[in-house]
């Protein structure tokens, strides 16, 4: 198992520096540069005044160096600082990925956890109208475009019944707030984010289930349980799951990506302070190290998700060997 | 073979839904000038936000435009972005898929390491950046969407192309002495054409969906050519005191995106080999 | 200050929220002792972004300048009137010849940590102004300054190379403590990190930042010109318009700077709401490529700015709330000038001109030709200011009626500089300029600005202008500025580089709770101007402190 998972590891560098070019790459088809947003139609600029900028910013280097540069401080878990504020890009990583992780995990169980069960009775009900309904719904959930039916919710219950509030992920007075009232805030807070992104991406793995369930469900074994005269639940459950579930965890994994990338209009929409709208600011001001720093952050988690989904997936079928 | 599937087709109620919703859109784009009673451009801007009426069936925007056109009209924007996106994603996944599953060695881990790496890229912060640092316009967001949405098809054709490489048509083709792409399109391709079929069709609904959130940051299809995605982030802007603004373009993007992924669901039923019945 | 305030205004169109205290000694009123002003409240502000450097050094952002100006002073600062008047500096002295500053310091002023303020601290301030490893954008304003010497701890001099009238603005930029820096320089200076929680003079102490969510100040009770009553302050960042009004609506932010939409929008929309209206320092353009071959020609330009319609893109763009343009100083200021009339909409006026330079519709297809080609051109704006592209699509359909096709093409911001503006890779665009206090345009208008990546994108040239602006930089006297100024407003609109759309009006509400908001002519650079007077009644208090007052 270690030695396995030493050689996982192993192959997560070439895919990390794989996505880290890539990056740099899509960078250099920018053609505005970082000072844009500090000097341009600033009239109070002159034109050396921009220059000098563009030199201390190191970006009248040909590109290759400085990409070079970049893997060099890399390899000493340097970030470099960000254009906008000469902060660490790690620092400014770091203080909101917590929040991002902590809608994602949310999101992730939530839409785990409904999926299943949407999933798996849709398929022990093939053809009712239960399969049929929860087929639409989670289409319905993919369907709507997420920015719009954030805002409908919003308006709904933050301005009209007043249940929740609308934007930001804590009151003004949290400060002031012991260690439950803290924690019930919060809920609060991310109780609309997370009913969002769960709802509009349950679709795939809902559907993923259903699916895998019913190609279990027509293996041997199953019909020998229920030959057996196991009662339905207890055949559905016990042992066609388990199978199931196997392919799941992989979808799962595959799905990290997508969610964080989601994370983009949730996070602007609900004022959410997290790794997407730090993301989509880098890209409309060309902060290079902040985007080069979540490229590879976010690279780093799905591989990190990936890596985490293969050994749930040997947990879950223990026919599995490590080689 | 083609009987069962239409036989088939015509049971699941889904696929028969969207297929038909499909079609009436596709019509309603296609002669969109003939249907519309006004120009999706022309103002007339003492007629602005008004809400729906016999006049303006949908209401009117912000430059006094008639909603119900601008839709219409829409409809062959958002529809064109999904079909093209899907058609480069398409022919683009397939080629790879085909090529790197039929060589084998070499050149199908180099691709699939290409793929892994696009894989691990949230795809739509890929768009974004590209998007935004080419310049967005209708051609560049349909182009980007397709390139960045092709992995997972070529992943699905490259196993599919595997467990068909082996078997005795191809390799009987292969003794003929048939040329590889001869054997790569006229044999191996029709064998994996259902997967990419149902690809697509959700691939449809899934670039508008992408088309839309691009326009609420900003970086869409660019008005004045009226997108339902520019539609419904103007709209957004509007929604406290214009709900037809936002409401119209969404059930739009809503039941369109909705009746691609039902018929491509009711596809992988009815093409599916081992589904009975 | 200053500076900060021509920085904001310049990005001010993008962002929309400016608020800012800029002091005056004007006692509110008082009524009944219930409604007694109370050193208590929160007053709670929304920005669309997040700042970046709160230093005012290194500031150039709305969002940064908004807080800076409320936790930092300026040697000089605007009065409600638009004048100079001191901040740190009590008095100051300008020599004849416009060559020799002298600042009288205030002598009574503590930094937020208790240190007391000395020149040596606006000297530090302006070294770091001119420091070439500084990352600051305002260093241009400082390049004319030969030399800064202390005469004591609470006088300095500044000594000029050359006149410049606009150098006395420039020492409202927030001074720094030397202490707190303690003396870092060039990339020290950039990454130190007082830049996230700031000490200065200002009304308003710093206690905390939360990136991406809220920046709060607090009231600082030694203010040396009066402790401000409202005793806490807060930013909250909410990136989106229609998020920022629902929480409007929700009542949980007390201020916003309004659309025209949302201005007239349902009035329950705004119960317990007051709702301001005035001009706001900026205008729209739209701007020539002088060098392209089809707008090179004067007539041409000139039978366009008579097929444009101001008055009703003032009315569908801004819903009439805002004015039409004559040219590039705002119509409160000194420098404008009234004699100059508007360009008459006329089409027909505007399709003879045009038939005069060359430009007529043989093929009966609606569209202009002129040797065989199309009066076709792409105007183009930048992303993300809807009103921008509104106007943009007004003005396509005003051309259309005299036979011109526009298309219209929006590029992402830095990709439009980059690209189009600095390369001079345009036909016509639309732009704005925000108005600094001070009419000084040299940058924008003067033929020696042509340069890539400088400000006369346009190309404009006009060697009676040029001479007008280098005598307005170095005129003391303000009659004679005005003359010069005014005279450059007749030129620049005679000779037609822009066509001068209008001016948006500024539509803010704030919470009716507060008292102190006044409209005067400052307030056109920012509303929040006199913040530090403001108060709240106290039995209106809203969230009233828990601690012990």
């Amino acid at each position: 198992m270690a030695s396995y998972l030493f050689k996982r590891l192993l192959t997560l560098l070439p895919l990390l520096l794989g996505i880290t070019f890539l990056t740099f790459l899509i960078m250099q088809l920018a053609p505005g540069k970082p000072t844009d947003l500090i000097t341009d139609l600033n009239a109070k600029m002159s034109l050396e005044a921009k220059q000098k900028l563009t030199k201390l910013y190191g970006l009248d280097r040909p590109w290759p160096i400085q990409y070079w540069e970049w893997l060099k401080r890399l390899s000493k878990f340097d970030f470099g600082k960000s254009f906008k504020d000469d902060r660490p890009v790690i620092h400014k990583i770091l203080e909101r990925l917590p929040a991002t992780l902590l809608l994602n995990f949310l999101s992730l169980s939530l839409i785990f956890t409904l999926a299943i069960l949407i999933g798996m009775t849709a398929a022990a009900k093939k053809g009712a109208l239960f399969d049929k309904l929860t087929t639409l719904f989670v289409y319905l959930g993919f369907s709507i475009p997420t920015f719009w039916l954030a805002l409908l919710l919003m308006i709904l219950f933050g301005l009209k019944i007043g249940l929740l509030p609308i934007s930001g992920l804590r009151s003004l007075n949290f400060e002031e707030l012991n260690f439950l009232q803290k924690a019930w805030d919060m809920l609060q807070h991310l109780l609309l984010p997370v009913s969002v992104m769960a709802l509009t991406g349950l679709a795939a793995l809902a559907r993923y289930t259903r699916s895998s369930m019913l190609e279990v469900l027509h293996q041997d074994y199953i019909r020998t349980a229920r030959a057996k005269g196991l009662k339905e639940r207890e055949v559905i459950f016990k042992h066609a799951f388990k199978n199931a579930l196997i392919p799941i965890i992989t979808l799962l994994g595959l799905m990290l990506p997508e969610l964080i990338g989601g994370s983009f209009i949730f996070e602007t929409i609900f004022a959410y302070p997290g790794m997407g709208r730090l993301g989509f600011e880098a890209i409309m001001s060309r902060d290079y190290p902040v985007l080069m720093g979540i490229g590879t952050m976010v690279a780093f988690l799905t591989l990190l998700g990936n890596l985490l989904a293969d050994m749930l997936y040997a947990l879950a079928d223990p026919r599995i060997r490590y080689k | 073979m083609l009987k069962l599937y239409i036989k088939r087709f015509i049971q699941n109620k889904f696929a028969l839904w969207g297929i038909s919703f499909i079609f009436i859109l596709s019509s309603l784009a296609l002669f969109s000038p003939f249907i519309v009673p006004y120009a999706p451009l022309e103002q007339n801007l003492l007629e602005r936000l008004q809400s729906p009426s016999i006049l303006h069936l949908l209401g009117t925007d912000d430059l006094g435009r008639d909603l119900f056109s601008r839709l219409i009209y829409g409809s062959r924007i958002s529809l064109t972005v999904g079909f093209v996106a899907v058609s480069i994603a398409t022919l683009f996944g397939t080629f790879i898929g085909l090529v790197s599953g039929y060589f084998g060695k070499w050149i199908d881990s180099t691709l699939m390491r290409i793929v892994d790496i696009l894989l691990c890229f949230p795809t739509f912060f890929l768009i974004l950046m590209v998007i935004a640092f080419l310049e967005p316009n209708i051609l560049n967001v349909m182009i980007v969407i397709g390139f960045t949405s092709w992995t997972g098809l070529a992943r699905l054709v490259r196993g599919e192309t595997l467990s068909f490489k082996e078997r005795e048509f191809i390799l009987a083709a292969k003794s003929l002495g048939l040329s590889t792409p001869k054997i790569l399109f006229f044999h191996l391709l029709p064998n994996v054409s259902a997967p990419i079929l149902v690809s697509a069709t959700l691939g449809v609904g899934n670039a508008i969906l992408i088309e839309s959130s691009l326009s609420f940051l900003g970086l869409g299809v660019q008005p004045p050519i009226p997108s339902w995605g520019n539609i419904l982030t103007t709209g957004k802007d509007y929604i406290h005191f214009a709900w037809w603004l936002s409401l119209f373009p969404g059930l739009c993007i809503l039941f369109t995106v909705l009746a691609f992924n039902l018929l491509g669901e009711g596809l992988r039923d009815i093409l599916d080999p081992r589904s009975q019945n | 200050m200053a500076s900060n305030w021509i920085r904001r205004l310049f990005i001010i169109l993008y962002t929309g929220v400016t608020f800012t205290a800029c002091k005056q000694n004007n006692n509110p009123q008082l009524q009944s002792s219930s409604s007694l002003p109370a050193y208590d409240d929160t007053f709670i502000e929304s920005s669309i972004g997040d700042a970046s450097y709160l230093n005012p050094v290194l500031a150039s952002d709305s969002a940064s300048s908004s807080i800076n100006g409320m936790v930092f002073n300026g040697l000089v600062k605007y009065n409600a009137q638009i004048q100079l008047v001191g901040d740190l500096a009590e008095k100051w002295e300008i020599s004849k010849d416009g060559l020799v500053f002298t600042f009288y310091l205030r002598k009574n002023v503590k930094w937020h940590d208790g240190q007391a303020f000395t020149a040596e601290d606006v000297l530090y301030t302006f070294e770091r102004l001119i420091d070439p490893e500084v990352k600051t954008p305002h260093s241009s304003s400082y390049e004319k300054v030969k030399k800064v010497e202390l005469l004591d701890p609470y006088t300095l001099r500044i000594l000029y190379k050359e006149p410049y009238v606009p150098a006395l603005e420039s020492w409202g930029i927030g001074i720094i403590p030397k202490h707190i820096f303690k003396g870092a320089k060039g990339k020290e200076f950039n990454e130190h990190p007082a830049n996230k929680k700031p000490i200065g003079t200002g009304p308003y102490i710093f206690k905390e930042w939360r990136v991406d969510e809220k920046i709060a100040l607090e009231a600082n009770p030694k203010y040396f010109d009066g402790r401000p009553h409202i005793a806490k302050y807060v930013f909250r960042i909410i990136p989106d318009n229609a998020v920022e009004f629902l929480e409007l609506r929700n009542k949980s932010i007390d201020t916003m700077v309004l659309t025209p939409d949302q201005y007239h929008a349902y009035p329950e929309f705004f119960e317990e709401y007051k709702k301001y209206r005035f001009p706001r320092a900026a205008y729209t353009y739209l701007g020539f490529n002088l060098n392209h071959p089809i707008f090179k020609e004067k007539l041409v330009r000139l039978a366009l700015a008579h097929a444009l319609q101001k008055k009703e893109l003032v009315q569908a763009v801004l819903l009439g709330m805002g004015q039409s343009a004559t040219g590039p100083f705002l119509p409160l200021s000194w420098s404008f000038n009234s004699e100059v009339k508007d360009f008459e909409y006329n089409p027909k006026l505007s399709k003879q001109m045009l038939q005069e330079a060359g430009w007529q519709d043989l093929n009966q297809d609606g569209i202009l030709e002129k040797d065989g080609k199309n009066f076709e051109f792409t105007l183009m704006t930048n992303q993300g200011n809807k009103m921008r592209a509104l106007t943009a699509e007004i003005i396509q359909e005003q051309l259309k009626k005299v036979g011109i096709k526009m298309n219209i093409r929006i590029v992402e911001w830095s990709t439009f500089i980059k690209n189009f503006i600095d390369k001079k890779n345009f036909e016509a665009i639309i732009l704005g300029w925000a108005l600094s206090p001070d009419p000084d345009i040299y940058n924008i208008w003067h033929s020696s600005q042509k340069k890539d990546g400088q400000y006369n994108f346009v190309s404009y040239q006009n060697l009676e202008v040029d001479a007008l602006l280098e005598e307005g930089r170095k005129t003391f006297d303000q009659q004679k500025r005005k003359e010069i100024y005014r005279k450059v407003h007749g030129l620049v609109h005679d000779d037609i580089p822009y066509i001068f759309l209008f001016y948006p009006d500024f539509l803010p509400v704030v919470q009716e709770r507060f008292v102190g908001p006044k409209v005067v002519a400052l307030s056109s650079f920012g509303f929040g101007w006199n913040f530090d007077k403001w108060f709240v009644p106290k039995n209106k208090v809203r969230y009233p402190l828990i601690t012990a007052q």
